[in-house]
């Protein structure tokens, strides 16, 4: 898998902050691993779900990845993915209010994402 | 430490959710214990990338049936192939009722996360292991204690004092830095140091290869 360029800055500079509070853990820590080392500059947190409302105030995340998008991330985060929802096939992503339902959403998927809000 | 290619656990992906399973085997790419000889998403797909695996790392719910009907054909085809079975409960209800006498349930301590790790040996007695506290790190230690259960002890090991020995055994208990720390009443900085010494000692560069070179050279027991 290429890493690709590090274009995990934002325009002004900031690093993209990524929070991940999807579960399994297994799956939150894997993915979370994977990405911090093929975009070492994207800050990436990981919660569990209970904590998600109040790490979204804390950190204010570019992006969120979560089992269910609750109205504090569809109101609060500009780019979110609600992966595999009650362990389904697909996952939804949110950028910037354009919704699309992937049928399987790949690691690079993902990767792309970080990506785009980094490059906003 | 260098690692020939013959000598890596090879191991097969079988999980359906694709981004976790890429992310599971790049995580595995990246440790020189490790090759990932194939990825599949579905029990038909695995049943084609069996050859030459050491390992499969299997997810129960799969999208054309039940991770178990994939383990019980490879128990029969492949008996020397280790399975790690990837599931989102801990009751030991979703495996079939002909294992389960034979399991012995290691249950590391309370814990929120919903993710465990257990291991069907074949024809072996089968243990059953709930990780719960434990990340995807775990599959590298099983997968690693699966290839060489058997290797002698390496001579660097008996280099290492008693206390940086109770150190990789607390590692092998799932325990971080913090953890290891409070078990061994020192501080944080102290156990980091033992670590270094540890990894300066075995040529090693992680705590992860640490643990796996002393679950393959006996230096801790998996409980």
């Amino acid at each position: 898998m290429n890493s690709g360029a590090d274009v995990t800055e934002r325009g002004g500079g900031e690093a993209v902050r990524l929070l991940m509070a999807n579960e399994p853990r297994a799956y939150r820590e894997g993915i979370a691993a994977a990405i911090r080392e093929l975009r070492p500059g994207v800050e990436v947190t990981t919660v569990e779900p209970d904590d998600l409302e109040g790490s979204i105030l804390r950190l204010t995340p570019d992006i969120v990845v979560c089992n269910r998008a609750t109205s504090p991330v569809r109101e609060g985060v500009s780019v979110w993915v609600e992966l595999y929802p009650d362990y389904a096939p697909w996952s939804v992503v949110s950028v910037r209010g354009v919704r699309s339902t992937l049928a399987e959403i790949q690691l690079p998927d993902i990767l792309s994402i970080v990506d785009l809000t980094a490059g906003a | 430490m260098e690692n020939s290619a013959k000598n890596r656990a090879r191991i097969l992906l079988v999980e359906d959710h694709a981004s976790f399973r890429q992310a599971l085997a790049f995580m595995f790419e990246r440790e020189p214990e490790f090759t990932v000889v194939g990825q599949a998403g579905s029990i038909s797909e695995a049943r084609g990338s069996l050859d030459g695996v050491d390992v499969a790392v299997v997810d129960l719910g799969l999208s054309d049936g039940d991770g178990t009907v994939l383990i019980e054909e490879l128990s029969k085809s492949e008996p020397r192939v280790m399975t790690l079975v990837l599931s989102a409960t801990l009751d030991p209800a979703v495996l079939p009722a002909r294992w389960r006498p034979a399991h012995r349930v290691c249950c590391t301590r309370p814990s929120p996360y919903r993710t465990s790790w257990m291991r069907y040996g074949g024809s072996r007695p089968v243990r059953l292991c709930c990780l719960r506290t434990r990340s995807w790190r775990c599959s590298a230690w099983w997968a690693g204690s699966a290839r060489g259960r058997s290797r002698p002890r390496d001579p660097s090991s008996e280099r290492l004092t008693r206390r940086e020995l109770e150190v990789l055994r607390a590692l092998a208990e799932g325990m971080d830095s913090q953890k290891i720390s409070r078990r061994l009443g020192i501080t944080i900085e102290t156990e980091r140091t033992h670590m270094v010494n540890i990894l300066s000692k075995l040529g090693l560069r992680s705590r992860l290869q640490a643990l796996v070179f002393a679950v393959r050279h006996d230096l801790v027991e998996i409980r």
